[in-house]
């Protein structure tokens, strides 16, 4: 019984990382950080970085799920704990949302994966389109003057 | 056991060419069997392409990503000497081919692009001029459905009108992106295209969509969802997918086509195909191999209609060059492609000195995938901000020219790489001349002027030149006046074979900085006039 709730708790943290203080989190489990699997510290850096609302947690835990079961991953996993961790020591206690991160902070290698990271996930059309408030790639408008409306 | 069919015409490839040509026919009564290597694809196959594509986070998913292995023939390409130019290729293989996936730029070409030998001393004058390509020209845009204004003060001359209007400007063509142009001289202008601005023969207008590549709305044409179901209403018509021609077979003499051969895809069975006449529709790659593939011992040892040598010769296609800005400033959406481009360096440009270019630009959102210049932006004084890349993104703009390429390109057979049924592949190298580079130099020039005059906040580098994703492969079977120009004559007729026409990119003798489509249904409207004798 234990071991369950430690277990759902582990996986509950993950998904909540982008949207509670991060360094409550990391607080929390930092016992645990070195046992996360490369596949959840991934999922981890994507909540990170990625342009999510708190209200938007069920969107990128979608979003997470199938960036896991592409072909993208595979330069990310081998480090994402490692990565994980080093990102870990410079969020301070007031953060409430990652806005930025010190790269020099971070070792060489890490710094690198980081920003592939970065280019990569914003270079979905469904990222780009979540960040500007788009409606889904295919989903008809019904408005052909859609595109002259005065942005934001 | 072999099977055989007979036919009065036979079209070898089923894209907009082979499509066009056989709806003209069939009204004629004759026998039409056009058939094609790839699948026929349903309004099923487009819905889940579409809904895969964001399973799988793949803005890339396309027709032929899940097709039979042996549907998509491979090719290679070499690099000439002293220079690395790897050519790729964005062709679609299936009923509908290339026009499956695209974008619908349907410009034509101007005036001097059709004489650019006898003008300026480059390239190859095509066998007729734009004043007897411009009817049919004309008759393609009605057909298909092109959105256009008469607005463009650099266009050769029109009989006639667009079939509808254009498209709107977008907040960023009205705002941003005609103001700059102005500012240095260029004129913006509508850009053709085939995707309805309003209801069209029973077809929605434009519904914002985005995802033109599989159209949900419909509104931008596809010769398999337009022309085929028109195919299918004649019993006279058959159309034969997953059927790939393999060889046609001369006479004796040599002057004539007797049979082609093809090979199921599906279960490798062989089928022969008698007809009256032979038109290979294959597009700019797989004409000219069809052609090499059917040597034979007499006359045509070197490849069909090779008796010049210019089989293979003259391959040409466009060079895509970006540049991605930061405006400073949001920059609104599109609808799934530009309604703005200016034609300012197709005309006014000395084309002695440097190639002409068509200039478009739009917001990134919705196609550009713009995360690495956002990141790198982002990251200045050893911080990488994520609140910068976020409020950047909806600011981003990219510019890109298609620019009119010099044709010194080859295509032959590989005498290494072999495709699924043991034949060598195309083998495309590539030459990027002195004189197609400037295009990329004059963009260098022209960056500044134009991110000043937008008042930009960041500016790219250009993307380096080359032929990037192959978009318009054209030329290796040339139209000319006789087999030591090209390939076909001004009819599109082989030289030395009585009933073997051609009509895809790959008849252009050259290909001005104009996407080829409307072009290529042009002289397919063209072709089935002459067949029909009514030209």
């Amino acid at each position: 019984m234990e071991k369950i709730t430690r277990r759902r708790f582990t996986i509950q943290s993950s998904r909540l990382l982008a949207f509670i203080p991060l360094a409550t989190i990391m607080g929390c489990i930092t016992d645990t950080d070195s046992k996360l699997s490369p596949e959840d510290a991934l999922k981890k850096l994507i909540y990170i970085i990625g342009p999510w609302a708190l209200v938007d947690q069920l969107i990128a835990e979608d979003f997470a799920k199938r960036f896991l079961k592409t072909n993208h991953t595979n330069q990310y996993l081998p480090n994402s704990v490692k990565l994980i961790q080093s990102l870990s020591k410079q969020i301070s206690e007031e953060t409430k949302v990652v806005k930025e991160i010190d790269l020099e902070k971070l070792p060489k290698e890490d710094q690198e994966i980081l920003i592939n990271l970065s280019k990569q996930l914003y270079s979905f059309v469904e990222v780009r389109f979540y960040v500007s408030n788009e409606p889904p790639w295919g989903q008809c408008q019904g408005n052909s003057k859609w595109h002259t409306r005065i942005p934001k | 056991m072999n099977e055989e069919i007979k036919s009065d015409y036979c079209i070898v490839g089923g894209g907009i060419a082979g499509i066009l040509l056989a709806s003209k026919l069939a009204s004629s009564g004759k026998k039409v069997l056009m058939v094609d290597q790839g699948p026929r694809f349903s309004e099923e196959d487009r819905a889940s392409m579409l809904l895969k594509s964001k399973e799988d986070l793949n803005d890339f998913a396309d027709y032929n990503d899940n097709v039979h292995p042996s549907v998509v023939t491979p090719l290679s390409s070499a690099s000439p000497e002293g220079q690395v130019v790897e050519w790729t290729n964005y062709r679609l293989f299936g009923i509908g081919g290339t026009a499956l996936h695209f974008e619908g730029i349907m410009m034509r070409p101007t005036i001097e692009d059709m004489s650019v030998k006898t003008l300026y001393g480059y390239g190859r004058d095509w066998p007729i001029t734009y004043s007897e390509l411009e009817p049919w020209l004309l008759k393609a845009e009605y057909e298909i459905g092109v959105s256009g204004n008469d607005d463009n003060p650099y266009a050769s001359s029109r009989s006639k009108s667009f079939p509808m209007p254009g498209h709107v400007f977008s907040y960023f063509d009205s705002e941003i992106f005609a103001p700059a142009l102005k500012k240095i001289g260029i004129t913006g202008h509508s850009c053709p295209r085939a995707v309805n601005s309003i209801p069209y023969k029973g077809r929605s207008g434009c519904l914002a969509c985005r995802a033109c590549k599989f159209c949900p709305s419909g509104a931008r044409y596809s010769p398999d969802r337009v022309h085929v179901p028109i195919l299918e209403k004649h019993d006279n018509v058959t159309i034969l997918d997953n059927l790939s021609v393999r060889k046609l077979e001369t006479n004796s003499k040599g002057d004539k086509i007797v049979a082609a051969h093809a090979i199921r895809i599906q279960d490798e069975s062989p089928v022969t195909i008698l007809a009256q006449n032979f038109i290979v529709a294959m597009g700019g790659v797989e004409t000219p191999r069809l052609l090499m593939l059917s040597a034979n011992n007499g006359a045509h040892n070197a490849g069909l209609g090779n008796m010049g040598g210019q089989l293979g010769l003259g391959f040409n296609d466009h060079d895509n060059l970006y540049i991605t800005f930061d405006t400073g400033k949001p920059v609104g959406s599109r609808l799934g492609y530009e309604t703005m481009v200016s034609d300012h360096f197709r005309s006014l440009n000395n084309r002695a000195e440097q190639p002409t270019f068509t200039i478009y630009a739009s917001p990134a959102m919705d196609w550009f995938p713009v995360g690495n210049e956002a990141t790198l932006w982002s990251s200045e004084a050893g911080k990488l901000s994520f609140e910068n890349l976020k409020n950047s993104l909806p600011n981003m703009a990219t510019l890109s020219i298609m620019t009119e390429s010099e044709g010194k390109g080859i295509l032959e057979l590989d005498k290494e790489k072999i495709d699924a049924f043991g034949d060598p592949v195309a083998k495309v190298t590539m030459k990027l001349t002195d004189w197609d580079s400037r295009a990329y130099t004059k963009l260098v020039e022209l960056t500044p002027q134009l991110a000043a005059a937008m008042k930009v906040k960041r500016v790219s580098e250009v993307s380096p030149p080359g032929f990037g994703f192959g978009y318009h492969p054209s030329g290796a079977t040339a139209m000319a006046r006789n087999p030591d120009e090209g390939i076909c004559d001004e009819n599109l007729k082989v030289f030395g074979l009585k009933n073997l026409h051609l009509i895809s990119n790959s008849v252009f003798p050259h290909m001005g900085a104009n996407p080829p489509t409307l072009t290529i249904a042009a002289i397919a409207l063209r072709l089935a006039a002459h067949f029909e004798g009514k030209k």
